[in-house]
């Protein structure tokens, strides 16, 4: 990398948000390069600058206390408009429904915030690769140069499928880390775009078809075949999208 | 002190509001993003360039480019 390409990548550098692979290309430039090390340098001073605690305002003591007063007061009238209701303390039934009702609701809330970190991860991991000039760890249209690039660099063997008739010609590949686990990355080009396929071991044996979401301004579609869970990642429209999993499914 | 806050003070909202939520919140570039409702790379440049506005300011140097 040179000096314009790390300037690029440093203040992701320094606050911790770059992948492994750029940061140990920016730790090496940086030991080379006292410009560069300048740069991070003064970028480590502003932040000593900003850490003043003069310019942070807390709130006062009072206000805290007249909210938790006026939680507290809430939750009693809750509990008092709830007390008078007559088939709560008669039927063992309904406290039981609404039990599991709220087991429901709180396993639907916290299943609904996973589906929500891992679509944030999957498109933040999507930006990057485009962002950081870090598409592709093995650049090659041929699906036999990069399957076996992957062979010992994960713990699983992911599939590589060549999708050029399809529209979707296969650019290269990558290591990624989803969720904390390590995920291939396929890269896929269409026209202009890039599509991002990422593949992890499923944890559940049962397939799951096809799921679009979208976030900022992303597409993405989840499914597993049992086997592996794959997720692809676009600024392409759903519609060509489905297309590619179609085209990946029937290979 | 004052004089970084009027620095801070000086720049246009959502610079400021990307260089608070980094550098006095601690919020990760995801975070920020889901706040401001923007995409990472926009939260990236934006705090790029609030950080660069921020040095010049201090140390008095004329900026190269605007923030607008």
């Amino acid at each position: 990398m040179n000096c314009q390409q790390i300037q690029k990548l440093i203040h992701a550098h320094h606050d911790g948000e770059l992948d492994a692979a750029n940061t140990l290309q920016v730790d090496e430039h940086l030991a080379d390069c006292p410009s560069c090390f300048g740069a991070l340098r003064q970028l480590s001073a502003l932040r000593g600058a900003l850490q003043n605690s003069e310019l942070r305002f807390s709130a006062p003591d009072s206000l805290r206390r007249s909210i938790s007063t006026a939680v507290e007061q809430a939750a009693k009238a809750e509990r008092a408009s709830t007390s008078t209701r007559p088939w709560f303390h008669y039927s063992g039934w309904a406290a039981a429904a609404a039990v599991i009702a709220v087991s429901f609701v709180t396993f639907q809330l916290s299943s609904g915030r996973h589906e929500d970190r891992l679509l944030a991860d999957l498109t933040a991991s999507h930006v990057r690769s485009l962002m950081v000039d870090h598409l592709t760890d093995v650049a090659s249209t041929d699906q036999h140069t990069v399957k076996p690039w992957f062979d010992g660099k994960l713990d699983f063997a992911p599939p590589v499928k060549e999708l050029r008739e399809a529209g979707f010609p296969l650019l290269g590949g990558r290591m990624d880390f989803i969720e904390g686990h390590t995920a291939a990355a396929l890269v896929y080009g269409r026209q202009k775009h890039f599509l991002n396929l990422f593949i992890w071991p499923a944890t559940s044996p049962s397939p799951a078809d096809p799921r679009a979401s979208q976030r900022n301004g992303y597409n993405v579609i989840r499914w597993s075949d049992g086997k592996m869970a794959c997720s692809v990642v676009s600024d392409l429209n759903e519609t060509e999208l489905r297309e590619f999993v179609r085209g990946w499914s029937a290979k | 002190m004052e004089a970084v806050r009027q620095a801070i003070a000086s720049l246009p909202a959502v610079f400021r509001e990307a260089l608070v939520l980094r550098e006095l919140e601690g919020c990760s570039y995801k975070e920020m993003a889901d706040i401001a409702g923007v995409p990472i790379g926009t939260v990236m440049s934006r705090l790029t360039r609030a950080r660069r506005h921020l040095q010049a300011v201090l140390s008095n140097q004329p900026q190269s480019g605007g923030l607008s």
